[in-house]
């Protein structure tokens, strides 16, 4: 009888241990993709780098998303959701910074249930990890998706407003200096609407308070912006915000250890 | 942009009322779950006192009665869960479950002494054993519940000796060898059933224990189904006067 339970748990604790290497990939692609876009520096580069973060978005979907749907076909998500959790919050933070670069609009859950949504021809010689046998069976195309609880992607989301924090100040340093006033009005209301939602969760404590540090930081940004961008040179603006904010200012570099 | 964000955010906040309902529900289901199990461990208490210790039957009986009245507040418990979300919530009635297991498996050993199979305990509980086929018994949660024996049945082994019954901490410490060699199979993670394993060995240690204080001192029954009546003369007589049947 134990051996049994031995097997069975060891092919749980397998699967778990799949999932998670994926995530990690999933989670340093999604960082990278995140890099890529605060590179944007005016047009020319903009297109270029957004075809190129479109590419790894759809590399990300195709290998490590659809490895992911498969280990998960016929489980219960919840069993091995935190094993891809970590991946899942950081890929909604690329993805939801991509869209807002290119569309100027929040991704919407759909939009990012679609994304990680394949159709998978189920029939002959289909691979099913975890399982010896192939399937054998008439040729279907059936729905294979991620499941994505609607807490993970909201925490994305909250991730997002970070990146959005670096893009102003960056956007500051660089001279553009309206944008800055946008982002504020994005983050103010996501940190308004986070308001409403009180303690459902630790990670979301943690979370919103990183949201509003983060607001916190644009605010007085723009503030500086308004009050003293008439008085400094543009190119001293970027020395005057770090005085304000006691913290290195990273659009030269593209570190992701600052400003955090 | 703002209208967009408005909405999404609205429809999290619906997402999170539901959720709240739903483990409200769930928690007055397990609160009652929970009091059930407390009577049943009540009564299985007696077997570690000498008059209990021989109506090991009646208590089995008692017990699986009580066991049955379970069924509804499982039945009643998957009423409420979203369908194929049982790890969502499983949190809630983890607990609960591992000690079912265990009063489950208790009584299984009490009746005849094996060890309580997934199947039978599924059975006892009104779950199933498989996730697809409803709402089932996790397996980490059944292994915690037999560990959770293994500490009880060590307990009962030193009170069996003290109740003059000289037969049970033999069969006591086969039944928990077994178990141990059982367990040493599994691969575990460093979680809490991990923990709750290291614990197994010191359970065995108390039962081998017993078992050694009794084979030294010539108490140990002839044959293995013997009953508790010794010919050797360093029986004590003072403490086990009231129990001669």
């Amino acid at each position: 009888m134990f051996h049994e339970c031995q097997e069975e748990l060891d092919m749980r604790h397998d699967k778990y241990e799949r999932i998670a290497k994926l995530s990690r990939n999933v989670t340093i692609e999604s960082k990278r993709v995140i890099f890529l876009l605060h590179r944007i520096n005016g047009d020319e580069s903009c297109k270029r780098i957004l075809d190129e973060v479109e590419q790894k978005l759809d590399l990300l979907q195709n290998t490590e998303w659809h490895q992911i749907a498969l280990e998960l076909q016929n489980e219960d998500p919840y069993q091995f959701l935190r094993a891809y959790s970590p991946g899942l919050q950081e890929y909604v933070e690329a993805l939801a910074f991509f869209h807002y670069v290119q569309q100027h609009t929040l991704l919407t859950a759909q939009q990012l249930k679609h994304s990680l949504t394949f159709s998978e021809l189920s029939g002959n010689d289909v691979y099913e990890p975890g399982i010896d046998s192939t399937v054998k069976g008439p040729i279907l195309l059936r729905p294979l998706s991620v499941y994505v609880p609607l807490t993970e992607y909201i925490l994305g989301l909250a991730d997002l407003t970070g990146e959005m924090m670096r893009m102003a100040i960056n956007c500051i340093g660089r001279g553009e200096l309206s944008k800055p006033f946008e982002l504020c009005q994005c983050i103010r209301s996501m940190h308004n609407a986070f308001l409403s939602y009180g303690s459902h969760s630790r990670e979301m404590l943690v979370k919103f308070s990183v949201l509003r540090q983060s607001m916190r930081k644009v605010e007085d940004a723009c503030y500086t912006l308004k009050v003293r961008g008439s008085e400094i040179p543009r190119h001293l603006l970027a020395d005057e915000l770090k005085s304000l904010s006691h913290l290195p200012l990273c659009f030269e570099t593209n570190s992701d250890d600052c400003l955090d | 942009m703002a209208d967009n964000i408005s909405e999404i955010f609205s429809e999290f906040q619906d997402f999170i009322n539901e959720d709240q309902d739903i483990r409200e529900d769930i928690r007055l289901i397990v609160r009652d779950l929970e009091q059930r199990a407390r009577e049943i461990l009540a009564i299985l208490q007696n077997v570690h006192q000498p008059d209990g210790l021989k109506n090991t039957s009646s208590l089995c009986e008692a017990s699986r009665s009580k066991l049955s009245q379970v069924h509804d507040c499982f039945r009643a418990l998957e009423s409420k869960l979203p369908k194929d979300q049982y790890y969502r919530f499983n949190d809630h009635w983890r607990f609960v479950m591992q000690r079912l297991c265990f009063l489950a498996a208790f009584v299984v050993f009490l009746e005849d002494e094996h060890l309580i199979t997934r199947n039978e305990c599924a059975e006892m509980l009104g779950v199933q054993v498989v996730r697809q086929k409803g709402f089932h018994i996790d397996l980490e949660d059944y292994l915690m519940g037999l560990l959770q024996l293994a500490t009880e049945l060590s307990r009962l082994s030193v009170n069996a000796v003290a109740s003059c019954d000289y037969a049970r901490p033999m069969k006591i410490a086969k039944f928990v060898a077994e178990l141990d060699s059982g367990f040493r199979l599994l691969n575990l993670k460093n979680d809490s059933l991990r923990k709750r394993f290291d614990g197994l060995k010191y359970d065995l240690k108390k039962v081998e224990e017993v078992v050694y204080d009794l084979s030294i001192r010539g108490l140990r029954p002839q044959e293995p189904a013997a009953s508790s009546n010794n010919t050797d003369p360093v029986v004590e007589q003072s403490a086990c006067s009231d129990s001669t049947a």
